[in-house]
């Protein structure tokens, strides 16, 4: 299965570094999911979001004739995600690594992301509450449980699109779902999670 | 049954499935204490909620927009550096190898034969017809060096990069 994914990727890239744009909309098709998932954690910014996604289409485009399959073709498209989402949060002094949750607020999340109290009660929307405090942890822990848990990817692969150790990603990811399941218990207690 | 409550680490790891060696304690564990197990609950969903793609939603325009905005910015992949070196190299091979097998003497007479008047008949044309020779004699190992590297881009384009 992950041969014939290889195999695929290998023909994909051949085809568009022959020009053919047809190759490139399959590409952007196949990967848009995975480079959503990690420019959408760590930007909160709506209206900048999907600018920063088509960025990262038009360097991969650029620079794909680089990439000599030494790793898999959808680490190397998230390690180029990860690099312009952090270059963008570097530029808007947003806080990558700190070790504690800002209170709501100090970080600008999109609004339509928030649930309000009434609409938490109204839809029991576990989903809803979750999203609003993933939006609350710092980037990094954002990233790391987004590609561990929607991306499935391994803690390998997350070391080499994060460049940390092993133990720290390891140690960052546990420290994120304790803070989430600890916050949703103390937050929400009364609804969802203690029933 | 162990007296000692399971910790968070221990519950996620058990979620992840990278526990190997005391699965069987974990799972007694969890079968008679009400508060590990309601622990194990919320950590369970929120690993559900965690798998939730409802926020990542892109336009969908997107696609159309990003082809857009290669088009105007007229981009075009590029091929790796080392790739570019070894086609060059690839290359000088050939056209040193031509002239070191072949005679192109008839070929080059009418391109120099309008200078001759010029420069000279004799200097022009023993020029082209000496390179053959002089290739022959004294670059020897600069031409090996480029058989090397020609094979090397061979085996990079054909093996490595599949191309």
């Amino acid at each position: 299965m992950e041969l014939d994914n290889r195999n695929d990727d290998h023909a994909l890239v051949e085809k568009i570094l022959n020009g053919d744009m047809r190759a490139f909309e399959l590409f952007v098709e196949k990967y848009k999911k995975l480079i959503s998932h990690i420019v959408f954690r760590m930007v909160h910014n709506v209206e900048d979001r999907e600018d920063i996604c088509q960025e990262v289409f038009v360097k991969i485009y650029r620079n794909i004739g680089s990439f000599q399959f030494s790793s898999k073709l959808s680490t190397w498209v998230a390690t180029i995600a990860y690099n312009n989402s952090v270059n963008y949060l570097q530029k808007r002094k947003e806080p990558l690594f700190d070790d504690f949750m800002p209170e709501a607020g100090q970080i600008e999340i999109a609004d339509e992301n928030i649930p309000s109290a009434e609409e938490n009660t109204e839809k029991n929307d576990i989903a809803r509450l979750l999203q609003s405090e993933i939006g609350k942890l710092t980037g990094i822990y954002r990233v790391i449980i987004t590609l561990y848990h929607l991306d499935e990817m391994s803690y390998n692969e997350i070391v080499e699109i994060t460049g940390l150790p092993e133990g720290t990603v390891k140690s960052y990811l546990f420290r994120a779902r304790k803070m989430l399941k600890d916050r949703l218990m103390t937050k929400y207690c009364q609804e969802d999670l203690c029933h | 049954m162990s007296l000692r409550h399971l910790s968070d680490n221990e519950l996620q790891e058990y979620l992840d499935g990278n526990i190997s060696s005391n699965i069987k304690s974990i799972q007694q564990h969890l079968e008679s204490c009400p508060q590990c197990r309601e622990s194990f609950a919320q950590y369970h969903r929120l690993y559900d909620g965690l798998k939730d793609e409802s926020e990542f939603q892109l336009s969908n325009k997107f696609q159309n927009s990003v082809i857009a905005r290669l088009q105007r910015q007229t981009v075009r992949p590029s091929t790796s550096p080392v790739a570019k070196i070894f086609t060059t190299a690839g290359l000088i091979f050939a056209f040193v190898v031509s002239f070191f097998l072949f005679d192109f003497k008839p070929f080059l007479k009418p391109i120099y034969e309008p200078f001759s008047d010029l420069f000279g008949h004799s200097s022009i044309s023993s020029a082209f017809s000496n390179l053959s020779s002089s290739i022959n004699g004294n670059y020897t190992l600069i031409l090996s060096s480029i058989l090397v590297f020609s094979v090397i881009a061979l085996i990079d384009r054909v093996a490595v990069r599949r191309l």
